[in-house]
């Protein structure tokens, strides 16, 4: 089981069946999970791939992208409407990968400061800034878990953490975050460890945190992928193309996720 | 690009607010020529690099650039870093609105995109205020009217109409805001009006420029070159 795996998993339950999940193409390991979501604990939810509504596709055929997917899918959605589903809350989750997250669960997407060293500029705010404060629910999670990902105060303030209600539109915010030590609970009294993946333990997660964590004495360990989500993985994903967002395969799966892009022309 | 196009677009100086169509790495149309434009790209990616590369952008609007699955844009992110161009970081929703607002001719639309971000304080286009009805807390978008969009599409027909399957991305929101609208073509079609995606009544130009896409793509017709995408993401193409 790899780190992926386990992520792809942990995500993967947090899909409720009457989601209806927005994901792109650029993050293979979120759009694994919904996929995988759909095939074991969440058929009923709406998974809408890069405007394509719920298709009947593997992990690589959707990264294709939409023109694959014609033949295969209950529908297409064009890319502007998509946002007015999320002003009205058609949309009802989605995962987000962010830079930066802090204990407020506000993330950030748009720039780092280093100490010492250049201003680290990202790709800009993309549908980050519009996405906590709109969808019912957001699943954060970050498959470099350092200090310096994991701050006290964001940099910038892409999109803001904690649950809101405005022009009555109420929104849970960024409930959770899913790294690849352990899973993260917002709310209430502060951040909260919720469990530790096999073979962490909670003071190396502290440690690589930069907010206090709460905890109880015992700290559960995060569950592992089950069987039926296993065999989802392996029909949805044969090539392991959901290891490309984590540090200990990404070297492998890049190579390998553009060589079966290009190999399909 | 060729002096026809050049006669189509028409005059464009220092300042010009071009918008430019496409996103990431689909259909983008690659054609540059003035220097100190003011560019906006909803989704920036080969675009915006290639026209840093060129030395044509002053300022830049967009709700992110980056090479997608090739990864971050370097020229783009050297640009920010070095402080060489006026980045106005907007995000997908609130530029929407923005676009939207400039195709109406208002001077603002409301979006609750953005609300609670830090994106007010590094861009004055964006501010939170209250609804005038009911008081709730909305962000108003100021309006971008882009003097030209530039779009690239793979059928024009024989009305002069833009044929695009799939996701048209925001462009048929660029030819609704621009001033003035150039249609560049793969193929010139027998196609149905009714099918268009883009009317002529938005177009004011359309001219054949096979391969005006590349390195990006251009459905179904031309396929993105990753290889020279690749080039580009590693700083050494352009």
């Amino acid at each position: 089981m790899t780190t992926a795996d386990l992520m792809v998993a942990v995500l993967a339950r947090e899909v409720r069946d009457d989601d209806v999940v927005g994901v792109g193409l650029g993050t293979p390991l979120a759009l694994c999970a919904a996929l995988v979501a759909r095939a074991t604990r969440a058929p009923g939810a709406e998974v809408l791939v890069a405007g394509a509504v719920s298709p009947d596709a593997d992990l690589l055929t959707c990264l294709r992208g939409a023109p694959a997917l014609a033949g295969r899918t209950a529908g297409f959605v064009p890319h502007l409407d998509t946002m007015d589903m999320a002003e009205r809350q058609a949309m009802t989750l989605q995962f987000l990968r962010p830079a930066q997250v802090d204990r407020e669960g506000s993330i950030n997407t748009s720039s780092i400061r280093s100490p010492g060293a250049p201003r680290l500029r990202f790709p800009g705010g993309l549908a980050m800034a519009d996405v906590p404060r709109l969808m019912p629910r957001v699943v954060l999670y970050h498959t470099d878990h350092r200090p310096r990902g994991l701050v006290e105060r964001v940099d910038v303030v892409t999109g803001r953490g904690g649950p809101s209600e405005r022009g009555g539109v109420r929104s849970q915010g960024p409930t959770v975050l899913i790294t690849d030590l352990c899973v993260i609970a917002f709310g209430g009294e502060g951040p909260r460890l919720e469990s530790v993946h096999p073979g962490v333990d909670p003071e190396r997660v502290q440690a690589a945190t930069g907010f206090a964590l709460r905890a109880g004495r015992r700290v559960p360990r995060t569950e592992p992928p089950a069987d039926d989500e296993l065999d989802a993985m392996q029909r949805i994903d044969p090539h392991a193309l959901r290891g490309v967002e984590v540090r200990e395969t990404r070297a492998d799966a890049l190579p390998r996720m553009i060589a079966l892009l290009e190999g399909g022309r | 690009m060729t002096a026809g196009l050049d006669d189509l677009i028409g005059p464009l100086s220092a300042g010009s607010v071009v918008a430019v169509g496409g996103a990431g790495l689909v259909r983008k149309p690659m054609a540059a020529s003035a220097r100190d434009l003011v560019v906006v790209s909803f989704l920036g990616g080969v675009d915006v690099e290639l026209l840093l590369e060129a030395g044509c952008v002053a300022e830049l609007h967009s709700a992110g650039v980056s090479l997608d699955a090739a990864g971050l844009a370097p020229r783009f992110r050297a640009a920010r870093e070095g402080g060489t161009i006026s980045f106005v970081e907007w995000s997908e929703g609130s530029l929407v609105a923005s676009l939207e607002a400039g195709a109406r001719r208002l001077d603002s639309a409301l979006t609750r995109s953005g609300l609670g971000t830090d994106l007010p304080a590094v861009n004055p286009w964006l501010r939170e205020t209250a609804d005038p009805h009911t008081g709730a807390p909305v962000m108003a978008a100021r309006a971008l009217v882009p003097d030209l969009a530039l779009l690239h599409v793979p059928w024009v027909d024989d009305r002069g109409n833009a044929h695009v399957p799939g996701d048209l991305a925001a462009d048929g929101l660029l030819a609704r805001a621009a001033r003035r609208t150039v249609v560049t073509y793969e193929e010139r079609r027998d196609l149905d009006p009714a099918d268009a995606a883009i009317s002529r009544v938005w177009i004011d130009a359309t001219a054949h420029a096979p391969g005006g896409s590349l390195p990006s793509s251009c459905h179904p017709l031309v396929r993105a070159d990753l290889a020279e995408v690749g080039r580009i993401a590693a700083g050494s193409a352009g």
